[in-house]
């Protein structure tokens, strides 16, 4: 295989790498890409830079703060190095695992393999354009993959029905924590020509389910053990703990921060971490962007307090998973004055790891990834979500909440009744937009526009 | 004097009809608790063991979900939308407890909503299985089954072991292998067996006592041992397939396959094959047994790496039954039943084995539209074969 077999990770290495130069020179990134560049693409899709579009308006586009620009600068080195990584252990025929994001990934990182989570491939593949995970949807459709499958799954597949993947030589996954990961998953085995490991699930975060999920993680070092032909070096899994420990530290203080008001508007980049989290979680550039991006955080709330910054108008949560292809974040910003102060995926609440034993590293990991956004928020009873989403609207300051409602997400959509339910005892209204979060066809972003716009005029908002 | 085969099949057809709270009802009667299980994880020997009736939600004769709607979308399975609005009209009252599963999403989130709205019985248990086969899997669920005894035993107030476990097991392992025998029957040229009949059967297991099971199966091996079909010229032969499902209960589908396309001669069912077949290991422990059992059988899609000795499963129906095709029939919006009708789908093509795929709600038949596509799969079958 060569490199123009994966056009859109070439593509996406290319972006990362041109933002990245920028991001070298903060000011002048601020001034082109923030407030130039990304308050003009907010209400347009110029053809010209419709490919940059997507990836800024996720990083917050003209709403994130100039302080967070060394941080992104960090998770954008690392985003190039994970694409380029790709392409050339595609190129080069070099080892590569397929994970999926339950996956302990850090754990399979310790073994001379290139980790790669072919999960995250909407965020490539709209790098490359607002209707890239779109694509990647239909092609799946050609192929007979199953409509009823959630779309993150169906374009991971499209992906690699076009060819877009580096081609695997093991494949872990973990049939969790829903039906649209253990759809996905049972078609990528059956379609990627290599040994699998697939890994059971715990149901909750209870001590048993979490030693039950440990010993599934023991199993697969034996295989991965098996397969390599290599011991797993214990010194690497350490040294990966301790970076996910400060990684998460920080990532966790920048998630409180957001309960000030004014918020620090980090949101964005929360959720730019976290798609690298679920794939790279353990690069030294990512706790040290996490660490910089906690001092930005820390800095903005402090000066905030300092000027005596008012409240935002407009102070709103996004209660289940984002969509892919555009974010409303910058137009929440410039339409409204308004901040998102919480959000499902750029939610980082992990407990610290214990690194005083192999077991323990395991079980701190595990746990790890039990708290990951999407993860945590899946598994488990109703409790765990309505639990969350009560402390994001009561302790927040949340003047409302913006459901996407993904269609596909099985397990999100029979807890409507009770999320509505939870939004009026608290009083905070609530949306539901019933979006497809990865494809586009189903309803675009000027109609999900209208219907906010129609909802918070309701609503008098803001105040 | 035993009775003929028709009369047997006749009583079978006539049990099959009765609805889900009569059976519950029955239990009653024979001062026994009623357990309704969605799913086949939760073993009925713990059930039974417990002084218990187990009996599988079905929803057949039930028409409405409308009450279920509030909680569930569109898009959900339609097997859990009607046991949901069964649950809030007070349908399954009579029942003293519910035992659940985190087989899938739709499952799962049936037990949070019972727990949060006005359901009866409010004795419900979600029994936590993984979703593989591993030693680790079976160990987990060895633990929740013991978690479910723990809720079987404050339901019914009986305090059973392991001596009662194991008899419970012998009774229903004697079930399962009346049950092959009568499943092997109806792959043979001459058995008079329609996949009708075969369903029906299956469902009444599900519902009644094992005992009275195992009376009925001996009873029907019995007929069954002087009856054969009429033998059909090979010009005339009637086509025969193996079908595929998820949770399949309704006989017009059934009925509907076997007219227009042919007759069913082997299936893997969760609510057939799937379900009864395969014994418990008697040489483990009784409950690490029935924890290999659960995960370990042949139907659910919910365990993943079981899915290639699924496949072969198939293969074998299809060979042993001289099958023509197979029908791969879904719940609609059931992802991971979607996922292995895919699987599935691509590696009978590469044997060069006819596959149709259908999907449909409990509820509506859609017989025109499933009429015209089993016409055209038997007859591009029977185009196939003549060209041959």
């Amino acid at each position: 295989m060569n490199s123009t077999t994966m056009p859109m990770t070439a593509h996406a290495a290319q972006a990362a790498a041109r933002v990245e130069r920028l991001l070298a020179h903060p000011r002048v990134a601020d001034w082109v890409l923030l407030k130039g560049l990304g308050r003009l693409l907010v209400n347009h899709e110029p053809s010209a830079v419709a490919s940059l579009r997507t990836s800024l308006l996720k990083m917050g586009a003209s709403s994130l703060p100039a302080a967070a620009l060394p941080a992104m600068a960090k998770v954008l080195t690392v985003t190039r190095r994970m694409h380029e990584g790709a392409l050339s252990a595609a190129r080069e025929g070099r080892p590569v695992a397929w994970i999926t994001w339950p996956v302990p990934a850090a754990v399979v990182a310790a073994f001379p393999v290139l980790v790669y989570c072919p999960e995250n491939f909407y965020s490539v593949a709209n790098a490359s354009g607002g209707d890239g995970s779109t694509r990647l949807c239909e092609l799946a459709d050609r192929h007979g993959v199953p409509t009823d499958i959630c779309s993150i799954n169906r374009c991971m597949l499209g992906a690699f029905l076009g060819d877009e993947l580096p081609p695997p030589q093991l494949c872990i996954t973990a049939n969790h924590p829903c039906d649209g990961n253990h759809a996905g998953n049972t078609i990528l085995r059956e379609l990627a020509p290599c040994p699998h490991f697939s890994m059971g699930a715990a149901y909750d975060r209870s001590p048993q389910s979490v030693a039950t999920w440990a010993r599934s993680v023991w199993e697969m070092i034996a295989f991965l053990e098996t397969q390599l032909q290599q011991p797993i070096d214990w010194l690497a899994v350490e040294r990966h703990a301790r970076l996910i420990n400060r990684l998460n530290k920080a990532l966790n203080h920048v998630t409180e921060l957001h309960r000030n008001a004014p918020a620090p508007r980090l949101i964005n980049a929360l959720a730019v971490f976290w798609r690298m989290v679920a794939a790279a979680a353990w690069e030294p550039e990512l706790a040290d962007g996490a660490e910089l991006l906690e001092e930005a955080a820390v800095s903005l709330v402090e000066r905030a307090r300092r000027k005596k910054a008012p409240r935002e108008p407009l102070r709103v949560v996004l209660g289940d998973q984002a969509i892919t292809w555009t974010d409303f974040s910058a137009w929440i910003w410039e339409e409204y004055s308004g901040s998102v102060v919480s959000d499902y995926i750029g939610h980082f609440c992990h407990p610290p790891i214990d690194t005083s034993s192999k077991e323990s590293m395991i079980e701190g990991l595990v746990l790890d990834r039990l708290h990951m956004s999407m993860i945590r928020q899946s598994h488990g009873t109703m409790e765990y979500t309505l639990d969350e989403l009560t402390t994001a609207l009561s302790e927040y300051d949340a003047d409302c909440v913006l459901f996407h409602g993904n269609v596909g997400c099985k397990h999100n959509l029979a807890l409507r009744r009770e999320i509505e339910a939870l939004c009026r005892s608290i009083g905070i209204p609530a949306l539901f937009l019933d979006a497809d979060i990865v494809d586009r066809r189903l309803i675009g972003e000027q109609a999900l526009r209208q219907k906010i716009k129609k909802f918070l005029a309701d609503e008098g908002l803001p105040r | 004097m035993s009775a003929t085969l028709a009369e047997l099949l006749s009583r079978l057809e006539q049990r099959s009809r009765l609805e889900l709270n009569a059976h519950a009802r029955l239990a009653h009667a024979h001062s026994r608790p009623a357990v309704g299980v969605l799913c086949a994880f939760a073993p009925p020997e713990l059930i039974h063991a417990a002084g218990a009736q187990p009996i599988r939600i079905l929803s057949h004769g039930y028409q409405r979900a409308e009450l279920g709607n509030p909680y569930f979308a569109a898009t959900h399975c339609s097997l859990v939308r009607r046991v949901f609005d069964m649950a809030t009209s007070g349908y399954l009252a009579d029942f003293d407890g519910i035992v659940l599963s985190t087989g899938c999403d739709h499952s799962r989130r049936v037990y949070d909503a019972w727990r949060h709205a006005e359901c009866t019985p409010r004795a419900v248990h979600l029994l936590h299985v993984s979703s593989d086969s591993s030693a680790t899997a079976v160990a987990a669920l060895e633990a929740e089954l013991e978690r479910l005894s723990v809720f079987l035993r404050e339901l019914t107030g009986h305090k059973f072991g392991d001596s009662e476990l194991s008899r419970s097991i012998a009774i229903f392992d004697r079930q399962r292998t009346l049950f092959e025998a009568v499943y092997r029957h109806c792959a043979r040229l001459d058995s008079p067996l329609s996949g009708q009949q075969m369903l029906q059967l299956s469902l009444v297991m599900s519902s009644i006592p094992v005992e009275e099971s195992v009376s009925i199966l001996e009873a029907l091996l019995e007929a069954l041992s002087g009856a054969t079909a009429q033998p059909q010229s090979e010009a005339r032969r009637e086509l025969r397939f193996f079908l595929a499902s998820g949770h399949f209960e309704q006989v017009e589908r059934m009925a509907l396959i076997e007219r227009h396309a042919g007759r069913v001669v082997q299936e893997l069912m969760c609510t057939g094959a799937g379900q009864h077949l395969g014994r418990v290991d008697t040489t483990l422990p009784p409950m690490r047994a029935l924890a290999s059992r659960s995960l370990r059988r042949l139907s659910c899609p919910h365990a993943a790496d079981e899915l290639d000795r699924r496949f072969a499963f198939i293969l074998e129906g299809v060979q042993a039954g001289r099958c023509d095709g197979v029908i791969l029939d879904r719940l609609s919006f059931c992802a991971i039943w979607a996922a292995e009708a895919f699987v599935f789908r691509r590696r009978l093509r590469a044997r060069g084995i006819p596959v149709l795929e259908l999907e449909g709600e409990l509820g509506s038949l859609g017989e025109g539209q499933l009429r015209t596509r089993l016409e055209a799969f038997a007859e591009s079958i029977r185009n196939a074969t003549s060209t041959t």
